[in-house]
């Protein structure tokens, strides 16, 4: 059918799609007809991406604009943003001249070693009064030293809750960002040069080495921070998502509207015997519920008797397929 | 839609597409990348400049389906070779062009040793290309955009904002994004403007 609709007929169609989507009422009904659509075609499926990246990038001028005011005030409700355009570009000069501030990211610290297998959970409690909860698979270096505290994050997550001393600021040290601590909750996930920083409580100030150089940006509580060398971004998710960030420190897995490939993503994070999504569209279902992050049957079950998928387990593999 | 309530097939919070599968992510990442230097390759080997969209669109489609069987990496000889294939093809199939087309695609070895884009350039050039994107729209696609984008309005809002009729917020939002398309992926900021 797509034999007669040419290349820019179809861009149009992939733009009237991220129309709808991101400016006016968009539902489960809507969201249905789009993965209809992208699954009929790989033609319109890569168009849609190409347009899609394009939207994405954008939100770059965003986290920009965040920069220089650092806000002491109560955060605000609404996830929608009014200021002027014209801040952005006063940000994008202020940014520009403040890009060639060079940072010893990289400088291995010393310090005691903690690390997690796969599927554990440990709490970490330091004289300090500070405590620091690592998730599955999590490799973390601490120092806690009179003069200052440090804790280096090699890999995986963890759960700060950080006393505040104003003497010696905690300093959380993730591949090419730094947050400096300014008393409070905090969540740091890294997966390798991906950073995700959610704010709980308090104040930090995160300090990423980018491509672009030296990102800047200060969190309010219930914000999440994305830090990859491509540069910084900032949003402010939904309570429910905001809940689920931290659903590991109960040994839960919370997904709302995620999609199969991502939630099969997270199981793998806790479990040695990983799932396997086979060909076709399935990652792109998307699940609803509460699991226990260890045991991946009753996920299995739940794609079996909802979705259909067929479950075929292997030696250390379970792989579903339609 | 489902039977248990706690499931749904689709919902609104849904994320990026780019973001649903590895094969999306790594396609926005290492291929569109290599856009600018892809509409070069095409554009010089490809008489009728009318059917370059086609062409890149069906690129990226090959490119796309093979990946989805296994990521080719590096990923850029594999889309120039994706790319020259479907040229040969097309040359011998359609034998409009002059054969010699063919004996300059031989020469493609050379084009992909060329540089690549650099891209510790390009990221830090980012800000910086997309305000000279965002620049170069049309005033009211402009608007529309960033009302939409940096200030996060609704369709709704924008209109009221902008005393427009909401489907012309959508002209200027689709126009807006596909402009912005080309001007990120390809064309040189600033370059003409």
């Amino acid at each position: 059918m797509n034999d007669t609709k040419t290349a820019l007929e179809i861009e149009a169609q992939a733009a009237a799609w991220l129309d709808r989507r991101h400016l006016w009422d968009w539902d489960d009904e809507n969201q249905t007809q789009l993965n209809a659509w992208l699954a009929q075609d790989t033609a319109h499926l890569v168009t849609y991406l190409r347009l899609e990246s394009a939207w994405m990038r954008l939100e770059r001028l965003n986290a920009l604009k965040r920069q220089p005011p650092m806000r002491a005030t109560a955060p605000q409700r609404t996830p929608r943003r009014r200021s002027p355009y014209a801040k952005v570009a006063a940000a994008f000069v202020v940014l520009a001249a403040a890009g060639v501030a060079a940072i010893p990211f990289n400088k291995p610290e010393p310090g005691r070693v903690y690390a997690t297998p796969v599927g554990a959970r440990e709490t970490l409690a330091f004289s300090d009064g500070s405590q620091i909860e690592l998730n599955t698979n999590t490799i973390l270096r601490a120092v806690i030293a009179h003069d200052k505290r440090t804790a280096a994050l090699e890999q995986g997550e963890a759960y700060f809750q950080i006393k505040h001393d104003s003497t010696r600021p905690f300093i959380v040290i993730a591949g090419k960002s730094r947050l400096i601590d300014l008393g409070t909750k905090f969540s740091v996930r890294r997966d390798g040069d991906r950073l995700q920083v959610t704010l709980m409580d308090g104040r930090v100030e995160l300090q990423s080495a980018t491509n672009a150089g030296l990102r800047k940006v200060t969190l309010s509580p219930g914000e999440t921070a994305l830090a990859t060398p491509q540069g910084v971004t900032i949003t402010r998710p939904k309570r429910e998502k905001l809940d689920s960030v931290l659903a590991w420190r109960k040994g839960v897995l919370m997904f709302q509207h995620t999609t199969l490939a991502e939630a099969v993503a997270e199981f793998n994070r806790y479990n040695e015997r990983k799932i396997v999504i086979g060909e076709g569209p399935i990652g792109r279902l998307t699940i609803n519920g509460t699991f226990p992050s260890n045991d991946v049957e009753p996920f299995v079950e739940v794609t079996r008797a909802v979705f259909g998928l067929e479950a075929k387990k292997r030696d250390d593999e379970i792989v579903l397929t339609r | 839609m489902a039977e248990t309530p706690n499931i749904s097939i689709a919902g609104e919070n849904a994320g990026p597409v780019m973001a649903e599968s590895d094969v999306n992510a790594w396609f926005v990442r290492e291929v569109l990348p290599l856009e600018k230097i892809l509409m070069q390759f095409l554009r010089h080997h490809w008489p009728n400049q009318g059917e370059i969209e086609d062409l890149r669109q069906e690129v990226y489609v090959r490119v796309h389906e093979a990946a989805q069987k296994k990521i080719p990496e590096p990923a850029k000889p594999f889309v120039f070779t994706v790319a020259r294939n479907l040229l040969i093809n097309r040359v011998r199939r359609e034998q409009i062009v002059p054969i010699e087309a063919v004996a300059d695609l031989d020469e493609l070895g050379i084009a992909v040793e060329a540089p690549a884009p650099d891209r510790a350039a390009i990221a830090r050039d980012e800000l910086r290309r997309l305000q000279a994107a965002i620049d170069r729209l049309p005033p009211r696609a402009r608007e529309v955009v960033i009302l939409a984008r940096i200030e996060g309005m609704t369709g709704r809002e924008i209109a009221q904002r902008l005393g427009l009729a909401e489907a012309t917020v959508s002209e200027h939002m689709t126009s807006g994004l596909r402009a912005l398309a080309n001007m990120l992926n390809g064309e040189e900021p600033g370059a003409g403007a």
